[in-house]
């Protein structure tokens, strides 16, 4: 059974249970380590941390709140590694993982950056000074993290530096109406790929902030803007960069334009906090996962705005990452019964394809026509593409 | 005189209409114009209706009883709980991950007898004779519970000293135009926090035949707490009673939940015989209703929500309930 799931997304829980989720099976697995019994899970492996081992997303590291990181194979579904970087426990809990070329980096929510490389012993630590609540890394640059947390502004790390200075440092935003100090409270942050040695940073805030940093200009935001009235929980920008996915504490996610901080879609359904969002982009699809506290976990597409799935994991999701969306033809080239409704989509535009070819047979069977049909049939995709252009400009 | 002459030609009539309906049936009634005949005729109608029925009653129960074993099984009536919509989250005895959740969770604590309940009871500030009156029956009727007058301290500087005070609840009674209109419920030391809207708060002495609570420890009584967010009231409020209830005391407190509203019931108990039991009411009573569940100690603006209760989008249907 486990060996031949093809798991979609991958939820992180309370107690350290793995789930995967199949879209199109409308399946859920748990996965636990080997020799690691349920009766043994508690709190303290809870899952605070999850991101993808390379680009390619066939591992991924998972952190946990004693101070453990499991590497879970996606491909074969078992835990490939198991090692404990906390040491028992009360140095704090992981905020930020991940893996840049054959360095680990880890942050605890005490402001510690460690980078481990695969020999296991702790190459060097940066100090960001303050605790912090979130750190990301650089989807594209080595040793690149941001980090920020509660009276700890965004800031920009090198870790082939570590003694050095930070290479970013946000300047908060100007005084409000009452000259007052605006408070800062760095909750999300995520990296505008293709962006490069200076990148653009989305930041969510706790004060309910969508913030835009541009570190190759100034160091107060590009724009700052508020958003709902709740503390935005999480963030993540989407493949293309021209969009990122933001969740409140009132269950409330929103699609907003990463140039101009305004709100293009909403997704409706949470009924608690909203802990974690993974977005994936097809070639003609792009989806996102969504988990929270309502212990519920939800897959969207994002335009037109629609729940695709929607499954009860039975413990409280803290992290989750998007694999793709394997349809059933993944698995085996049958076609075999199809429920969900993107696929139905998808046959349907097969049809279409296909009576047009046929019409065309009908009329004149020319070689030469039929590349013309399928020539417009592109024509079509891009149409679309600029419909949505225009409707996100 | 006109109303005279109206009433005497309107009496002339009637007998004779009444007789005509009394053939015609009961579709006629709704013509008749004299608002007094036309309530008389419904009542009688009515009563004939509710014999027939009655015979009806009585004939099945005759024919039930002569078939003995053979009856039919009895039709189950059809009402919103029995109609329910299947909920997904509805907590299985069986199911290891649940009961896992279950066993680690932040009242895993007072299931494992490890620590044991202490209330603190307040109020809102500047909380008027009901709610001064509900918080004190609530210390009466709650065991190891103190209730303190708020005296404008913020909760959120309470749940500290609380903590270190080995308080492992708080209760918060919320007032509106001098009634209590609210009660938070706030686990410590690491919550979670649920607010309750509450209605139709009775006070012991209101009502009839009540009797006067003794300091046994009480029985709790849970009803109907289906689903995960069920459970996990359900257990707060367990958490709020000492583990070994003193059955000499014969003293039971209900926490009945019906269709999402949940009936606080206190009475004493007695056996009249080996068939009968007797109920005594202690009060108080009062009804709640769950808006939000949060993740933690009371924190309204930056807290987590596990649940919020949103009647736009929740209560699209009757029969959809949450707990």
């Amino acid at each position: 059974m486990a060996s031949d799931f093809i798991g979609d997304v991958w939820v992180g829980t309370s107690l350290g249970v793995l789930k995967g989720l199949s879209v199109s099976n409308k399946q859920t697995l748990s996965f636990l380590p080997a020799g690691f019994p349920l009766e043994k899970c508690d709190r303290t492996r809870e899952v605070m941390s999850m991101s993808w081992e390379h680009k390619s997303k066939e591992r991924f590291y998972m952190g946990l709140r004693n101070g453990k990181v499991l590497l879970f194979d996606c491909q074969r579904n078992y835990f490939a590694a198991e090692t404990d970087l906390g040491g028992g426990g009360g140095c704090g809990h992981f905020v930020g993982i991940a893996k840049h070329s054959h360095n680990l980096i880890t942050c605890n929510d005490k402001g510690i950056i460690s980078i481990w490389p695969d020999s296991q012993e702790k190459k060097s630590e940066i100090s960001v000074g303050g605790p912090v609540d979130v750190m990301s890394a650089s989807p594209e640059v080595d040793l690149m993290m941001a980090t920020g947390g509660k009276n700890n502004d965004l800031k920009l790390w090198d870790g082939n530096r570590p003694d050095a200075l930070p290479i970013f440092k946000a300047k908060n935003v100007p005084h409000d109406y009452l000259n007052l100090q605006v408070p800062v409270w760095v909750t999300s942050i995520g990296f505008v790929p293709d962006t490069g040695e200076r990148p653009c940073i989305a930041v969510g805030t706790g004060y309910h902030h969508l913030r835009l940093y541009d570190t190759r200009g100034k160091r107060r935001p590009v724009y700052s803007k508020l958003w709902e009235e709740a503390p935005i929980t999480c963030l993540d920008v989407s493949s293309d960069g021209r969009y990122y996915l933001v969740g409140n504490s009132h269950g409330k996610i929103a699609r907003i334009d990463i140039r101009k901080g305004t709100v293009l879609n909403r997704y409706h359904g949470f009924g608690g906090s909203v802990t974690s969002i993974s977005s994936w982009s097809g070639e003609d699809d792009n989806v996102f996962a969504a988990c929270g506290l309502d212990r519920y976990l939800r897959v969207y597409r994002t335009e037109p705005p629609q729940i695709i799935h929607k499954a009860y994991m039975k413990l409280i999701c803290n992290q989750v990452l998007m694999s793709g969306l394997h349809t059933n033809s993944d698995k085996e080239d049958t076609d075999g019964e199809e429920q969900d409704g993107k696929e139905r989509v998808r046959v349907g535009k097969k049809r279409k394809r296909g009576k047009v070819s046929e019409d065309a047979d009908a009329s004149s069977t020319d070689d030469s026509e039929n590349e013309l049909w399928e020539g417009m049939e592109q024509v079509v995709t891009l149409n679309n593409k600029r419909k949505s252009k225009h409707k996100i400009n | 005189m006109m109303a005279k002459k109206m009433k005497g030609s309107s009496s002339s009539s009637s007998s004779a209409s009444v007789e005509m309906l009394k053939k015609e049936g009961s579709s006629r009634a709704s013509m008749i114009k004299n608002k007094i005949l036309r309530q008389a005729m419904y009542r009688r109608e009515k009563l004939i209706k509710l014999k027939e029925k009655r015979e009806k009653r009585k004939k099945l129960a005759k024919e039930r009883e002569q078939l003995g074993e053979n009856a039919p099984p009895k039709p189950i009536p059809k009402t919103l709980e029995s109609t329910r919509e299947p909920e997904e989250t509805t907590v299985l005895a069986d199911d290891p991950e649940i009961l896992q959740d279950e066993k680690t969770d932040e009242f895993s604590g007072y299931f494992d007898r490890k620590t044991s309940p202490k209330i603190l009871i307040t109020s809102f500030t500047r909380a008027h004779l009901r709610s001064n009156l509900l918080m004190r029956e609530l210390a009466d009727c709650i065991p190891n519970s103190d209730m303190k007058w708020r005296r404008g301290s913020e909760i959120k500087s309470i749940i500290p000293e609380a903590i270190e005070r080995d308080y492992t609840d708080i209760i918060i009674i919320e007032e509106n135009r001098k009634i209590p209109s609210g009660l938070w419920l706030i686990h410590l030391p690491e919550g979670p926090t649920a607010y309750f809207k509450l209605t139709n708060y009775k006070r012991g002495r209101e009502i009839k035949g009540h009797g006067t609570p003794t300091s046994h420890y009480p029985e709790v009584i849970l009803n109907r707490f289906s689903t995960k967010l069920g459970h996990t009231i359900g257990r707060m409020f367990a958490s709020l009673f000492p583990q070994d209830p003193n059955f000499k005391g014969r003293r039971a407190v209900t926490f009945h939940n019906q269709r999402d509203f949940i009936f606080f019931r206190h009475h004493r108990y007695i056996f009249r015989d080996s068939l009968r039991v007797g109920l005594q009411e202690l009060g108080p009573r009062f009804t709640l209703k769950l808006r939000t569940l949060q993740k933690g100690t009371f924190d309204t603006k930056f807290g987590q929500y596990m649940w919020m209760h949103n009647r736009k989008k929740m209560d699209t249907s009757r029969r959809r309930f949450h707990l």
